[in-house]
């Protein structure tokens, strides 16, 4: 066979291997590649040099954000912060959605409402719970009681309180719509051998909503870093320490431009999301 | 009834943050100065305000003939969050049909990968995206917001699912009839996913429309400012205006709620599940 011949056939097999199809996802790949994976390469190469002088520095830059005192209010606090509330939310409105799973009448036509409090701007709302939890405001009037909720070590409390408030109703949606997709059969199965509701509640819908609660647990680890926005928005660049975030941290590093503690940080943050998130991949494919 | 009534309790919780800023917004100045220096300044404890004494329009006027800055705020918000949703369509529909149709080798394990990218939060994109617009020479400029959240990896991830349940049999016999990827993607596909897609635009318009961090970091200039940030910087000192730069503000995401709120209800499908 002629090397020509032969390039032809492999030129054959190549042009049906191209399917059309991938041009699909091209300008997806791309802004993908230019704004994740190109320059998380980079950062992966700053980590480890100093950026004034781009000398190779090894682990250093890693070890003096890790003995960074802000560094480590910052890092305790959101991950405090996260370890109490995303359990909490998803606990509470699950309970509510099975409350109103069965409610019929007026509330169930009018149950986007419960999803107003995601929607509006945490710039928006600063102003009412400024007034809420004043000293002198609206919670302590309700309790009867003088304390100064913001500006002290409630601060955290009160920004787990608007968390929930505010991804409380989309989550009991997005349970509802995991539970409707659970077969009428098996239920009303379970429901003529005499099970009751809460046993029904138990056995049979808590194990069908896996796929639900993973979504779920996704979507509100997703806004629970978003609380930024409410603290930034009653509290500016400088809150309780209590309050803290890592966002503040890392906006007050960028201002001092701090670039080799950004980039160990990161690392080190990239590195403890996909901890978290590989046995969720595992857990997923079962 | 019982169930009814803690229903309405809860809903009331909700929804009362959301009426005091608009029912304070028809007050006028001197009521809300009255009401806020009963809060602010002395230790009498305050009455619950329900409804305002007189109704006035009053500080409405004030911001919309005195206040040019919260005009300049609005229009950077609304052309912002607009390119931002345009553009998403524009990537993540394709891209999520080829997730759903492609038989590409490595698709699962890039699906993964576009899942770890959603999740990322701001604090960890930051730096590495500060480097890109930097050495592209777009801070300071909208497109430093736009264009990272573009490519936002979220509505490939809502819509996908929808395009996965489309029957093969109904694909198949138009590719048969010899209609083109693309006829198929843009007659077949996109009709069956407008709820995925209305779920996309609701989900990213609440979340660009409110959102401060990019802004913080990249954009310097305050003319640039989007109106959160422009909320930030007026809070309390003209009591009147915050109320109704506050409630201006709400209305885009309460409008859109009202119109494509109960596409929401249906949850999301089950995205995570491999094919």
């Amino acid at each position: 066979m002629s090397s020509y011949k032969m390039a032809g056939h492999v030129y054959m097999k190549f042009k049906k291997n191209i399917k059309w199809i991938n041009i699909f996802i091209l300008p997806s790949l791309v802004g993908i590649i230019l704004f994740y994976v190109f320059p998380f390469l980079k950062i992966l190469g700053n980590a480890f040099i100093r950026n004034s002088d781009e000398v190779f520095v090894g682990f250093s830059n890693i070890r003096v954000v890790m003995q960074n005192k802000a560094f480590m209010l910052a890092s305790g606090n959101t991950g405090m912060y996260m370890l109490v509330s995303i359990p909490l939310l998803m606990s509470v409105s699950l309970l509510f959605a099975k409350l109103l799973w069965k409610v019929t009448g007026w509330i169930k036509n009018i149950k986007f409402l419960y999803v107003m409090p995601l929607a509006i701007p945490a710039a928006s709302l600063s102003i009412y719970w400024q007034f809420f939890f004043h000293q002198s405001g609206i919670l302590n009037f309700l309790i009867k009681d003088d304390i100064e909720w913001l500006h002290s070590g409630y601060g955290f409390w009160v920004f787990v309180f608007i968390f929930i408030w505010k991804n409380f109703g989309y989550t009991v949606i997005l349970w509802l719509g995991g539970i409707s997709k659970i077969p009428v059969a098996i239920l009303e199965a379970a429901r003529t051998d005499g099970a009751s509701e809460w046993m029904i509640f138990v056995r049979i819908i808590l194990p069908n909503l896996k796929q639900t609660m993973l979504i779920v647990y996704i979507l509100s680890l997703i806004n629970s870093f978003k609380i930024f926005r409410e603290a930034y928005a009653l509290a500016g660049d400088y809150p309780h320490e209590s309050m803290y975030l890592l966002q503040h941290l890392f906006n007050n590093w960028f201002r001092d431009f701090e670039l080799d503690k950004m980039a160990g940080a990161t690392i080190l943050y990239l590195s403890a999301l996909l901890l978290i998130l590989f046995p969720m991949q595992r857990f997923s494919n079962h | 009834m019982i169930k009814k009534i803690i229903s309405s309790i809860v809903l009331v919780i909700c929804l009362y943050p959301i009426l005091f800023v608009l029912i304070g917004s028809l007050m006028g100045n001197d009521e809300v100065s009255q009401y806020f220096n009963s809060v602010f300044d002395s230790k009498e404890s305050i009455e619950l305000f329900v409804l305002p004494k007189y109704v006035t329009l009053q500080a409405y006027i004030e911001i919309l003939l005195d206040t040019p800055s919260f005009f300049a705020a609005f229009w950077n918000s609304v052309k912002t969050t607009l390119l931002i949703l345009c553009g998403q369509l524009l990537v993540s529909l394709p891209a999520a049909w080829w997730f759903a149709q492609s038989s590409f080798r490595g698709k699962k394990l890039l699906y993964q990968f576009y899942i770890v990218v959603m999740i990322l939060p701001f604090v960890v994109t930051m730096l590495p995206q500060y480097l890109v617009l930097k050495s592209l020479g777009l801070l300071n400029s909208h497109y430093s917001i736009v264009l990272p959240a573009i490519f936002s990896a979220l509505p490939v991830f809502i819509i996908c699912p929808y395009f996965q349940t489309i029957p093969e049999e109904i694909l198949e016999s138009s590719r048969v009839d010899g209609a083109k990827e693309w006829q198929v993607f843009l007659n077949i596909g996109i009709p069956l996913a407008i709820p995925g897609i209305w779920i996309s635009i609701i989900l990213n318009l609440i979340e660009y429309w409110g959102a401060v961090e990019a802004i913080i970091v990249f954009v310097e200039e305050p003319k640039l400012w989007t109106l959160p940030m422009f909320l930030n910087s007026i809070q309390m000192n003209k009591p009147g205006v915050s109320f109704v730069a506050a409630a201006i503000s709400m209305i885009p995401p309460i409008l859109i709620m009202m119109l494509g709120g109960r596409h929401l209800e249906e949850g999301l499908l089950n995205q995570i599940e491999g094919k």
